[in-house]
């Protein structure tokens, strides 16, 4: 085939080995939400890696509509990684396929936008501070409420930053709260726990550094406040490096890895400058992206080392917290159900830290969600650009949540929060969003622990 | 016949199944050029996703009337290259039609569109205390729509037996789209056992569109060992030690070295050591009171025979440990080598270890890399043959070494494929097995079912 | 002489050929054979095959005779062609667990070579243990062990079949898992001699259980029925579950209606499991039997149908035994309440199968046709709800009229089609299946 799309292969082309560890065993058919959906190997993993390696063997150009088509509707959820026999590293994948995808047929304008407002930081706060304003007003529910369905970017839009407010936390189990007797403030076992550490432990970091990110620290500054209050219960003093940016996620889900590497290159150097062996995240699309800046800048002659030790030192906040053992709160004797990230769950591999670190509050009723491990379709921008598979995934998540009855549903992600906090408000259901450490927090706050 | 593919007929096939169901794109059709097997990649004409019986019957009836072939399709995962159609053909596609219409504990029974996913029936059937026995390696993803297309085993079909015995009833349409229901479990049926014949028929006879199966119930207890041998022939006789005590292990399934390496060496590493020859695992499963001995038994005969070490799950975390390097073997080749070929001949159990013995020494000879990890205990070997395709000179020796492998195998009293099916890849194969009347006959009973030609044509018969 | 045994005997070897009044006892459903062959091999039966297809003999093959009246009755009997004298082991390796014998072995035999070194084939079809395996396989029939240990089809791995026209043919193999080409062995299991003859059969075998035990409940039969739901659902593996209700003139002589639950497991796990049944019925057992006594209980299970003039089979859901019940009693009505036993029910609980067995048949003016009517309108019932009923075995005036399957439906045409290919010139078994 002799047209441009061979030149753009070159980025897929480097990835060859990585592709060919794909035996084909179709194994990872079931776990991907799209296909389960949709029917269509072209929406499969296996079908997604197999229009990757067409592309890379020159058989189809990357401009052609089915390529773009599938390539853009992947969640990037990788769910199907944990479930492939082979190891196939199907996100690294997907952002050279999404590089080639947009090189062959640029975004829509929105999109470029977008990514263009968090590759600089200034931009970010100018459009941080219009969103807090529009978020405030209310005029971003209303929108939500009375736009025309037709107008799904648009609504769909406001409806995620309007379900960025937060809840109402200080009420969370007051109803039932007289029932249960109050469990005793426990000792701060984080300190016996250092005591009786193995050799094997790793010794315990006092300084640790913390992202703040660009939504995180545009939308969720409650979060971020929440995180820092949590860790220096816990003994760690968090540093935050005013010169980190965005962590680069969005740009390398989108395509832009030139974006991607950008934005990664300054966080580095952010976070060397803090001088900490640790980097606590509590973004989980966040922490993905970091423990992949190896991947994304293994041939960055300057940077490849660098990018590595970066990665190393990355852990999300409940992994820290988990790992030295936490402090315990007072009651919060709340019915909450967890839904996991997929960007904790499949791509940083963290399932049980964070549910741990939930049952560590006490009399907390954490109820298990029906399809945790699958993506709530939020998937970073998906939930604006695939409205209506989004959406049909998004409203399958808000069904299971319904079905828990739980007060409040806890995620680790800025995205999913917003997407099922979204979804929820679309339904009139009163349930509020909130990030598990927020929890914690909570359960601190009421100890009097702060 | 093969007419070419009129828009014509997508056209009225998109009136049947609604537009958003039928693929015509030709990029979109590359997905569905290969199967499990990537040996072989032909991208259909067209790929059609129906939803029901009725929607099935339309379709077939159709394409029929324009005489073009049908392959049908479950989720793929095929290993000899069944569910691959040519330009001329269309692929129907089942994983619409993924209902469990019913679980009926009182009977034991489940009723189920072909598209549903083995994992998912057993996970449906767990809370009434009951599972589905067939486990392909694959049961995760793949349908029992291709279970009974393909006859499928599992490691666990040494005590509880292969497909076939858990179908009771199948509802299948014809290429001229006619619906037959066949079998049930509450009735016997006159004349020929046409479900017992259709299972195995790998998408030759018709479309399997609903399927009765029996249910077991989930056993009390299980027991799981992994032996370490310094010999792969010690594995092989430990197995037949275990058989000749009179134990009925629910399964004994052998990983050889290179097999170990490679998965040791994938993110799936299960901490089994890399320098051993042999690792076989043993599993009993039943009532809790006396498994404790079985294992004992079993136990002993591996220390008689060499055993290394022996390893016993103690909770089933364990188990699922002991478990993890034989279910991701096939993957983790994709590690090791660009390309891979999976033989899947049987032998009679006693054969085992000169047979092993044999292939080893053809790999040898050929200079190739095998890897061999199989169901010992019913004599199915799968030695993974791992090359580059694009090494000529090399895939030409694979074909020679495949060939007699399969020579010795059946020279051993065995047969070319025990659970993957003939599909395109083993074609070649069937004359070293079966007698011109043989081939005859079967080909006279696929007539019978299909009259046309229409189904999956050019697939198993040579 | 007459010709036809003349030009066979032609063809075989000395005393493989019988005619006349010795050829009666071979009588198929009051049909007399004008010969009766017994060959000794492979070739020989072929050689029988070939000569009958081009001089338009029919043959229905046999086995030791013991049932050929059960089934339709063919149309027309020229040879009754005996696998009886093939009788021989010719593969057996103890260690694959998979034994090779000719199709005229008799079961009894069979399980002696096998017990000797601890393996066992678990069929136990009704009838005498001397019948054949291949007369088994042929009508795949099957006993209470089918349900936990399979049925003929999934017993059997590979046969030798001779088509009508002679050819051999080797279908399946011998090892545990073979899925090279089509499953046509499938085909003979159960074609009751309409495809060809069986000569060489391939079977798995089993360990035998270290442990034979089986609990006994009793009560009245709609007890029973509702016992044997709650058993037949309890999470253990049960060998066989059947319910035996004796005839009325066995119970007046002071036989009471069982339940007859066989345990065949390892001996710790024979105990909890008693214990699991026993909970599950939530009554307790009137009788423990172990061993040989367990063993002899379930030989007399095989034997109910001995002597019987009419046996019809039943078949629903499991769950819907009673229903399957009910529509037994109303046969009740066929029997002569003054001869034999009179009426005996037996159920295959977990298969939903029931054996209505007649000891003998009321007469009287015009008794088979109403009762072709009785049974034509249970069958209809139990058709209706999606069952069958089966003429097992019956006067043969009886079985032409009603039949002794039900409707094969839509499948016929391709039912023919496969009959043709086997047998071109329609000489095997013609009119055992009607439809056909
Ligand atoms: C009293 C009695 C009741 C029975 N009831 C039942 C019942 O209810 N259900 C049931 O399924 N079985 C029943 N059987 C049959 C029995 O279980 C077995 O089929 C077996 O015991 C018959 O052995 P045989 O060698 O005497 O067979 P035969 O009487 O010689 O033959 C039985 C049938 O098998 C066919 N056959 C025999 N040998 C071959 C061969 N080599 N190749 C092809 N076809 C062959 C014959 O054509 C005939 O149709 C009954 C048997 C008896 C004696
Ligand atoms: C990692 C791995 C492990 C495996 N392990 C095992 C194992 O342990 N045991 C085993 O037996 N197999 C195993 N297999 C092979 C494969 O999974 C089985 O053959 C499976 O039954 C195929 O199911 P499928 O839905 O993927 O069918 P497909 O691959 O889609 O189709 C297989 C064949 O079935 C036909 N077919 C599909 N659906 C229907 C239908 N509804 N009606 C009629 N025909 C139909 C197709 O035409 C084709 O010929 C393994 C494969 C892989 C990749
Ligand atoms: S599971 Fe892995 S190896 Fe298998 S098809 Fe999917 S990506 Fe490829
Ligand atoms: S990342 Fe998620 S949506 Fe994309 S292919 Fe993998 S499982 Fe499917």
């Amino acid at each position: 085939m002799n047209s441009p799309g061979v030149a753009l292969a070159d980025a897929l082309s480097g990835q060859r080995d990585l592709l060919l560890t794909c035996v084909h065993c179709g194994l990872c058919l079931p776990a991907c939400p799209t296909y389960v959906r949709l029917h269509d190997e072209n929406d499969s993993p296996r079908g997604r890696l197999y229009l990757m390696r067409a592309v890379v063997e020159g058989r189809i150009d990357p401009a052609a509509e089915a390529f773009q088509t599938h390539i853009d509707r992947c969640l990037g959820c990788r769910a199907c990684e944990p479930v492939c026999p082979a190891g196939v590293e199907y996100g690294t994948l997907l952002e050279h396929a999404r590089a080639v995808a947009v090189t062959a047929r640029p975004r829509p304008w929105f999109i470029r936008t977008l990514l263009g407002v968090f590759q600089r930081p200034g931009r970010t706060r100018t459009v941080m501070r219009l969103s807090r304003w529009l978020r405030a007003s209310g005029l971003a529910g209303l929108g939500a409420w009375v736009f025309p369905r037709r107008w799904h970017t648009l609504r769909m839009g406001l409806a995620m930053l309007s379900a960025s407010g937060g809840g109402k936390l200080r009420r969370l189990g007051r109803r039932r709260r007289a029932a249960l007797p109050e469990a005793p403030v426990g000792p701060p076992d984080a300190y016996s726990a250092l005591l009786d550490t193995d050799e094997e432990d790793e010794l315990r970091p006092a300084r640790v550094g913390l992202l703040s990110g660009c939504v995180q620290a545009g939308l969720f500054e409650r979060v971020n406040d929440a995180t820092g209050r949590v860790l220096k219960a816990n003994g760690f003093a968090a540093v935050t490096p005013s010169a980190q940016g965005c962590c680069g996620a969005l740009h390398g889900h989108a395509g832009d890895l030139e974006g991607a590497r950008a934005l990664a290159r300054v966080n580095i150097a952010a976070f060397e400058g803090a001088d900490v062996e640790t980097v606590v995240v509590n973004a989980a699309g966040c922490g993905a992206a970091m423990k992949g800046y190896a991947q994304l800048l293994a041939d960055d002659a300057e940077f490849a080392t660098r990018a590595a030790a970066m990665t190393e030192k990355i852990v999300d906040i409940s992994e820290i917290l988990v790992r030295y053992g936490m402090r315990q709160g007072a009651s919060v004797p709340a019915r909450v159900t967890y839904d996991a990230p997929c960007h904790l769950l499949h791509a940083q591999g963290v399932a049980e830290a964070p549910l741990e670190m939930l049952r560590s509050i006490p009399q907390l009723e954490l109820v298990e969600l029906n399809g945790s491990a699958e993506c709530c379709g939020g998937a970073g921008l998906y939930g604006i650009t695939q409205g209506e598979l989004g959406g049909a995934i998004g409203s399958d998540k808000v069904d299971a949540i319904l079905e828990t009855k739980a007060e409040a549903v806890a995620t680790g992600n800025p995205g999913c929060m917003m997407h099922i906090g979204a979804w929820l408000r679309f339904r009139g259901a009163r349930i509020e969003t909130i990030h598990p450490v927020e929890l914690v927090d909570e359960s601190y706050r009421r100890g009097g622990l702060y | 016949m093969s007419a070419a593919l009129s828009s014509e007929v997508t056209a009225d096939l998109r009136t049947i199944v609604g537009d958003q169901w039928v693929i015509t794109d030709p990029v979109r059709l590359l997905a569905y050029e290969s199967d499990g097997l990537t040996a072989y990649r032909r991208p259909p004409g067209a790929v059609v996703l129906p939803a029901d019986t009725d929607e099935v019957s339309q379709v077939m009836a159709r394409l029929a009337h324009a005489e073009v072939p049908v392959v049908p399709r479950g989720a793929g995962t095929g290993l000899s290259g069944g569910a691959l159609a040519g330009s001329d053909a269309v692929i129907l596609a089942t994983p619409r039609m993924n209902r469990i219409v019913h679980v009926d504990p009182e009977n034991r029974l489940a009723l189920l569109q072909p598209g549903v996913i083995n994992a998912d029936l057993t996970e449906a059937a767990r809370p009434h205390g009951l599972y589905y026995a067939p486990d392909p390696s694959s049961q995760s993803a793949c349908t029992i729509g291709g279970n009974v297309a393909e006859n499928a085993g599992g490691p666990h079909c040494l005590k509880y037996g292969v497909t076939s015995r858990y179908v009771t009833g199948l509802t299948v349409v014809l290429y001229d789209g006619e619906v037959l229901r066949l079998g049930g479990l509450g009735r016997d049926s006159a004349g020929y056992d046409l479900t017992g014949v259709f299972i195995g028929s790998e998408g030759c006879f018709g479309i399997a569109t609903e399927i009765e199966v029996r249910l077991l119930p989930i056993p009390q207890a299980t027991r799981t060992l992994l032996a370490m041998f310094d010999r792969l022939e010690d594995a092989g006789e430990a197995v037949s030690a275990i058989v000749a005590r009179g134990l009925l292990p629910a399964a004994l399934e052998i990983i050889d070295r290179e097999t170990i390496q490679a998965v040791e060496a994938s993110i799936f590493a299960a901490g089994y050591p890399v320098d051993v020859e042999a690792a076989l695992v043993i599993e009993f499963d039943g009532i809790e009171a006396g498994l404790d001995f079985e294992a004992e038994e079993a136990e002993g005969c591996c220390w008689e025979k060499g055993a290394r070490e022996v390893r016993r799950a103690r909770s089933e975390r364990e188990r699922l440990g002991l478990w993890k390097g034989r279910k991701n073997a096939f993957g983790a080749f994709g590690r090791v080598a660009p390309d891979l070929l999976v033989q899947d001949a049987t032998v009679p159990r006693t054969r085992l270890p000169e047979v092993l013995r044999a292939i080893s020494e053809i790999g040898h000879r050929y200079g190739l890399r095998l890897a061999n990890v199989f169901h010992a205990g019913d004599g199915n070997l799968h030695p993974n043959i791992l090359f580059d395709r694009t090494d000529e000179d090399e895939l030409a020796r694979v074909e020679q070494a495949s060939r007699e492998i399969m020579a010795v195998c059946v020279a051993a009293g065995g047969t070319i494929t025990g659970e993957h099916g003939v599909g395109l890849d083993k074609r070649g194969y069937m004359r070293l097995v079966h007698s011109r009347d043989v081939l005859e006959v079967m080909r006279a009973t696929k007539k019978a079912f299909d009259p046309w030609g229409g189904m999956n044509p050019g697939k198993v018969l040579p | 002489m007459n010709a036809l045994a003349a030009a066979l005997s032609r063809r075989l070897p000395e005393g493989q050929v019988v005619e006349g009044f010795r050829a009666e006892q071979w009588a198929v459903c009051d049909r007399v054979p004008q010969a009766v062959v017994f060959p000794e091999s492979e070739s020989e039966v072929a050689e029988v095959m070939r000569l009958a297809t081009q001089e338009g003999w029919t043959v229905v093959p046999a086995g030791k005779g013991t049932w050929l009246h059960g089934g339709q009755p063919p149309g027309a009997v020229d040879v009754v062609l005996s696998t009886m004298r093939m009788d021989r082991i010719t593969l057996y390796e103890p260690g694959d667990l998979t034994v090779t014998a000719e199709g005229g072995i008799g079961l009894d035999l069979l399980a002696h070579r096998c017990g000797e070194h601890g393996q066992w084939l678990p069929l136990d079809p009704p009838g005498p243990r001397k019948g054949t395996l291949a007369a088994t396989v042929s009508t795949a029939s099957f006993g209470p062990l089918a349900y936990h240990h399979g049925l003929p089809k999934d017993h059997v791995l590979g046969v030798s079949l001779v088509t009508g026209d002679g050819r051999v043919l080797e279908l399946g193999g011998r090892v545990v898992k073979n899925v090279a080409g089509f499953d046509v062995l499938k085909l003979t299991i159960g074609s009751w001699g309409t495809l060809g003859v069986l000569t060489s059969i391939t079977t798995r075998l089993h360990p035998q259980p270290p442990a034979d035990r089986t609990v006994l409940f009793r009560g009245e039969a709609g007890e029973l029925v509702a016992l044997a739901r709650a058993i037949a659902t309890a999470p253990a593996p049960l060998a066989a579950l059947e319910m035996l209700l004796p005839g009325e003139r066995e119970r007046s002589g002071g036989t009471v209606p069982l339940l007859a639950v066989r345990i065949l497991e390892a001996s710790e796990a024979t105990d909890e499991i008693c214990r699991i049944v026993t909970d599950t019925a939530g009554a307790s057992a009137f009788r423990q039997m172990d061993g040989r006594a367990s063993a002899e209980l379930f030989r007399n299970v095989e034997a109910l149908e001995s002597g019987a003039e009419l046996v019809v089979r039943l078949r629903l859901l499991p769950s819907q035994l009673e229903t399957v019940r009910k529509h037994a009693d109303t046969l009740r009505e066929l029997a002569d309440p003054d001869e034999g036993w009179g009426t005996r029910l037996a159920a295959h609980v977990q298969c939903g199968v029931l054996r209505v067995i007649i000891s003998r048949m009321a007469r009287g003016e015009g008794w088979i046709d109403r009762a072709a009517e009785v049974i034509e309108r249970v069958r209809g019932g139990l058709e209706a709800e999606g069952g069958s009923l089966t003429l097992s075995q019956g006067p043969s005036g009886l079985v032409s009229a009603v039949g002794a399957w039900g409707d094969a439906g839509s499948a016929v045409p391709l039912m023919k089609a496969l009959k043709r290919e086997f047998d071109p010139a329609g000489v095997l078994s013609p009119g055992r299946f009607s439809f056909l």
